[in-house]
């Protein structure tokens, strides 16, 4: 070995170069941001949220509370990243957080010397005067952590997304320390394929420092060799095997780096970081949980000082990164790993002074109840050690953490009580509570030491039972299988600890006695939330921000809630840890987020004539899951200039407009007209070929479930339009009850695709389409409709070459209007030839002006709460057949007087305004309403606004006047109920009679 | 013109008999697709094809549908094509004991069928055409650090 150079699994050759707050600094290949600063001997890494302190690094995995750090240069940033995750490349930028203007000397931390005036729930009780948006401002920009990425980082290198991958297996096993390895190795010896995840960068656990053996062999070698053999055939068969999963039969498939994090719609949500940063999403038929355990905090006073660390941590850093204290370093514990590791990192160069332990000898340890003995293993430990010059306190405790901005010297007393204290100079404390059960998933079974099989030997062979109960419960294992035996494994004692919550202290110094140190979060704000009535886990936690960081509690939460108990002299088992959530591991904001963001954040559907709305203005917006334009910019503005501009042309002259997004399903059978007269309100078995008719379908409760037309294609072929929204839903609801109908000869199909809709409305239309079919569209009767075959000026020949016209007489305007359902290609050079014929188009906004004056429905209207009565169709009602939902309507509570009712309104006064959503009350006082404003526009045809409301029809008559409240606008306005059909409600226009 | 035929039934005869076959052409095409129980699409359907499906609706076996227009098709080819698809679903299982299957691939109702093409395993999708238009982006987006 060569002085000066550190020797570690993990570390590679080659120097990597990165910058620390501005200092340079060099690294080793393989090291991790803690590590290489720490070897440089960086003690501060960053400072606490709340009180600013100064924090050093305490664990060596994901779990670090405090030595977390913003990655890259702004606006390329990822802030929270713990420096004991973060591999370090040449040319890194690394930032600490919270602090201002260094981290040697920040203002805020000034806040810190307010003592108890920053206790839980300050912010609560205080900044009242002049009142809270005064301190907002200051608050938000003191609070939080780190620097959040610029705007400007989207479309960075830096800010990919992850990759999504899908992977299928028999078993996830998730951990892969030696249990988990056991189970994973003799399934896959079994036939099963199994996938492994472990959130470290290698697999093997503990053994990666532990002096263990396995089968006679090195631990961790065994457990490399165990899994190689499987897994390497995954690797011969595909060029990337990362993408391409094809593990034959009996194959273990590592992830390393990858974090098992949540279930979701029956599959495991798994995320790797680093540069192939992954979300994966695995079918398993099986899970193990092989998750291992947690080391757990001790409580002193100043266990926060930078230079205390956990004992595991140190000894990782030691045998991965070859990094130990060179200061004088005491351990401090409960159980007997501490006289193993002490032993280890001697050996490694560090200078041990002493150990603390909290048992003193010949008490109840856990050795002795797990064999006569097993206690003389510490008394020749403690005599190993001693010979050394390591004193070894038994029955002692370090009570005080001393010194300022870094651990100078630790008091220590008898766990007894006595007065008598010691005080011993270092500037390292390694500590250990014993170990805990880490979180696991909620689904599947617990094997090693997670399930508390602490030693390595327990471990194994919980984990080999686990792999082999996997394996029956396959139904894959033949009765002459020959299985691997458990592998026999010895290696460190049990860390079982000796109970021990904190060391004793006044009560004055418990706010110095932390449980979380993100959040500067201590005994003392625990007993101020118990005063507060906050007793249980749930509320303390919110109150006080335990185990609200990033490391979601795993440092301090267990403890932290045993302490509670304890405060409030309970057993710790009657006070349960919070409620785990998902994801049970911290993840980047990005890899929720994924790639769906802007335009791919979910399905959006475009029409034919998407292209050209956008290449004229039309600005398209997502109405659900389409995409359709509101307006046309040409037209004014804004969408509300440009509406009126818009429904005014239509009324005046005439318009044309996309409705391409109305669902359309096709229903086809000799069945087909029985079926659909038990789907409707209006007996469609009833129209003749060629015909259509308004449409109204319930659900199985009474309600309306969406409405639309129904035409007679033949005798056994209708086609169904829905409302935009709608498509899916209608298809759904319609195979749900030809599946209940056995022997029912209907068949229904989605077409919704295959056809383009054009609507064309107002006085001037007819004589455009007669211009283009040659033949006089008034013709038709309202509601009939033609297959076109035949050419169309300027369009091409319809009925030929796949190419479909259909020309229906019926409108959503209240003009004369039709609708020209044509296939996709047409719908362009159609759309084009109506334009040249003088028709501009009409957007989504006017569609809406024109529909509101004349009282027709859309979803602002049928809510899902509303029935057929309540709508005003009670002709339709009582000339329906049985249908779904018809015997329902008779139910007494629909008859009631307090069912809404659809009313159209208009301002009292004539000229005010009001908004859709406002509440209807009868007084201007009151504050209960009988009814809400479902839809409002301004029509300029009648100058004034109108709408459409659902009110109670007891006290909405027409004629009576109620009060339009809008208290979010502080808004009232006196309105006067009406008949829903503001213009033309002889419909005159309707018929074409201008 | 693309034809969609829905039994009253769930199996038709002369018609693929498990959901999941594909009749494929000489050419390793595939043209006719049982996704699922009761349905089956024909992509670009021939005459004779046309001609058998007409003749089990006048049969009374079930319905036939142009639907035309309905789906958008992309074809992926060898281990790109492989690594496309395994961003959204994993086709081993998806296709395991079939030849075709109705999915969502990138949120997109689609319909994934397997191609014969000169010995090599390939992929046809089908996607709902107002769907499609988006996915170019949305795959873009995807495979940003995969491509």
């Amino acid at each position: 070995m060569v002085p000066g150079v550190r020797y570690g699994t993990r570390l590679k050759d080659g120097p990597v170069r990165f910058t620390f707050d501005g200092r340079s600094f060099e690294g080793r290949q393989g090291d991790t941001a803690a590590s290489a600063l720490l070897a440089n001997g960086v003690v501060w890494f960053g400072r606490s949220v709340k009180s600013r302190r100064l924090r050093g690094v305490m664990t060596a995995g994901p779990e670090e509370p405090c030595a977390l750090l913003t990655v890259g240069e702004y606006p390329n940033v990822v802030p929270n990243v713990p420096a004991t995750e973060c591999v370090l490349h040449d040319g890194m930028v690394l930032r600490s957080q919270n602090r201002w203007p260094s981290l040697a000397f920040d203002l805020a931390s000034l806040l810190q010397w307010g003592g108890g005036l920053f206790t839980a729930g300050f912010y609560y009780k205080t900044f009242f005067l002049p009142g809270w948006r005064t301190f907002e401002p200051l608050i938000r920009r003191l609070a939080g952590l780190g620097l959040a990425p610029g705007p400007e980082a989207a479309d960075s290198a830096a800010n990919h997304p992850p990759a999504e991958e899908h992977l299928s297996c028999d078993l996830l096993v998730v951990g892969a320390g030696p249990a988990g390895l056991a189970a994973a190795r003799v399934a896959a010896r079994g036939g099963l394929q199994v996938v492994v995840v472990e959130r470290e960068l290698a697999i093997g656990g503990e053994t990666e420092f532990e002096e263990s053996v396995i089968d006679s062999q090195a631990a961790h070698h065994w457990l490399k060799a165990a899994i190689a053999s499987a897994a390497a055939r995954v690797r011969q068969g595909s060029r990337n095997p990362r993408r391409v999963p094809r593990p034959e039969l009996g194959s273990v498939r590592v992830l390393l780096q990858t974090t098992a994090v949540a279930i979701a719609s029956d599959s495991v949500v798994a995320y790797r970081e680093g540069n192939e940063a992954t979300n994966f999403r695995i079918h398993a038929r099986q899970v193990l949980n092989a998750v291992g355990v947690q080391e757990q905090p001790l409580i002193f006073v100043g266990n926060d000082l930078p230079g205390v660390q956990m004992q595991g941590a140190a000894e990782r850093f030691a045998a991965l990164y070859g990094w130990v204290p060179k200061e004088p370093l005491v351990l401090f514990g409960n159980h007997d790993r501490l006289y193993a590791s002490a032993l280890r990192l001697r050996g490694q160069g560090a200078r041990v002074v002493a150990i603390v332990d909290t048992r003193p000898f010949n008490a109840n340890s856990d050795h002795l109840r797990d064999g006569a003995g097993a206690d003389e293993w510490r008394r020749a430990a403690c005599s190993l050690l001693q010979a050394v010059g390591v004193e070894c306190l038994t029955g002692c405790t370090v009570r005080v953490a001393k010194g300022s901005r870094r651990l100078r010297s630790v008091e220590v007393v008898a766990t007894g009580g006595t007065a008598h204290t010691r005080e011993i100079r270092c500037e390292a404390l390694l500590m250990s509570g014993g170990w805990l059960p880490r979180r696991a998933l909620p689904v599947g079974s617990v094997v090693g030491a997670a399930a508390g099989a602490l030693d390595l030997a327990a471990a194994v062979a919980s984990g080999h039972a686990g792999g082999v109960a996997a394996l029956q419960q396959s139904g894959s294992l033949a009765a002459d299988a020959e299985l691997p035996l458990a592998p026999l494994a010895t290696g460190d004692p049990s860390p079982r600890a000796e109970t021990y919550l904190r060391s004793p202290c006044a009560t004055h110094e418990e706010k110095r006695q932390y449980l979380d140190l993100q959040n500067d979060v201590t005994v003392a704000d625990l007993r101020v939330a118990i005063a507060e009535g906050f007793t249980h886990i749930e509320h303390a936690k919110r109150y006080t921000t335990l185990g609200i960081g990033t490391d979601q509690g795993r440092w301090g939460g267990y403890v932290g809630a045993a302490i509670l108990a304890d405060l409030q002299g309970l057993p710790s088992a009657t006070v349960s840890t919070s409620k785990d959530r998902p994801p049970l591991a911290s993840v980047s904001l990005q890899a929720i987020a994924g790639w769906r963001v802007g335009e791919s954040f979910r399905l959006v559907r475009r029409t034919p004539l998407h292209d050209w709305h956008v290449a004229h203005g039309g600005n398209p917006e997502p109405m659900g899951l389409w995409f359709r334009p509101r307006f046309y910019a040409v037209n004014g503005k804004d969408a509300a200039t440009a509406a009126v501009v818009e429904a005014g042309r239509v009324r005046s002259s005439g318009g044309i407009a996309d409705c391409s997004t109305l669902g359309k399903l096709e229903i086809a059978g000799p069945d087909a007209a029985k079926f659909l007269d038990e789907i409707y309100l209006s007996r469609p078995s009833t129209l003749a070929v060629g015909r259509s008719r308004y449409a109204v379908q319930l659900r199985e409760d009474g309600m309306v479930l969406d409405d639309g037309l129904v035409l007679r294609l033949a005798e056994d072929r209708f086609l169904a339009t829905t409302s935009s929204g709608h498509g899916l839903h209608v298809l759904s609801h319609l195979e749900h009850h030809r599946a209940h109908r056995a022997g029912l000869r209907v068949s229904i199909a989605d077409v919704t695709d295959c056809w383009a809709v054009i609507a064309v409305a107002g006085r001037t239309v007819a004589d455009v389409l007669q211009t283009l079919l040659g033949r006089d569209p008034r013709e038709l009767s309202p509601m009939a409709f033609w297959d076109w075959s035949g050419l169309v000026q300027g369009v091409g020949v319809a009925g030929q070459g796949g190419q479909r016209l259909r020309v229906l007489r019926a409108g959503f305007s209240g003009e004369l209007s039709f609708e020209l359902h044509c296939s996709p290609a047409l719908a362009l050079p159609l759309w084009e030839a109506l334009q040249v014929g003088g028709l501009e188009p009409y957007g989504l906004d006017a569609l809406d002006i024109l529909r509101v004056e004349k009282g027709y429905l859309t979803t602002s209207e049928i809510t899902g709460q509303v029935t057929p009565l309540d709508l005003g169709m009670e002709a339709m009602v009582t000339k329906a057949g049985p249908c779904i939902g018809h015997e329902l309507l008779q139910r007494p509570a629909f008859h009631e007087p307090q069912r809404p009712r659809l009313v159209g309104l208009r301002a009292a006064d004539g000229q005010s305004s009001f908004l859709a959503g406002s509440q209807l009350t009868v007084g201007p006082a009151d504050r209960v309403p009988v009814g809400y404003v479902t839809s409002s526009v301004f029509s300029a045809q009648l100058g004034e606004t109108v709408a459409l409301a659902l009110a109670a029809r007891d006290v909405a008559p027409l004629g009576t006047v109620l009060w339009a409240r809008d208290p979010l606008r502080g808004r009232e306005v006196q309105v006067s109920v009406e008949s829903p059909v503001h213009f033309d409600a002889a419909g005159e226009r309707l018929r074409g009679r201008y | 013109m693309d034809l969609e035929f829905v039994g009253f039934q769930s199996a038709v005869a002369g018609l693929p008999a498990v959901p999941g076959q594909v009749r494929y052409a000489d050419s390793g095409e595939p043209v006719l697709l049982h996704y699922a129980p009761g349905r089956w699409f024909a992509p670009a359907a021939d005459d004779s094809l046309r001609l058998q499906l007409e003749a089990l609706e006048a049969a009374g076996e079930g319905a036939l549908f142009d639907v035309t227009g309905k789906f958008r098709s992309w074809r992926l080819d060898g281990t790109e094509g492989r690594l496309w698809l395994a961003q959204q679903c994993e086709v081993a299982t998806v296709l395991a004991g079939r030849d075709c299957a109705a999915l969502t691939l990138f949120d997109c109702p689609a319909l994934l069928t397997k191609r014969q093409l000169d010995g090599h395993e390939n992929f046809v999708v089908w996607l709902a055409s107002s769907a499609a238009e988006a996915l170019p982006g949305s795959v873009a987006e995807c495979c940003k650090n995969t491509t």
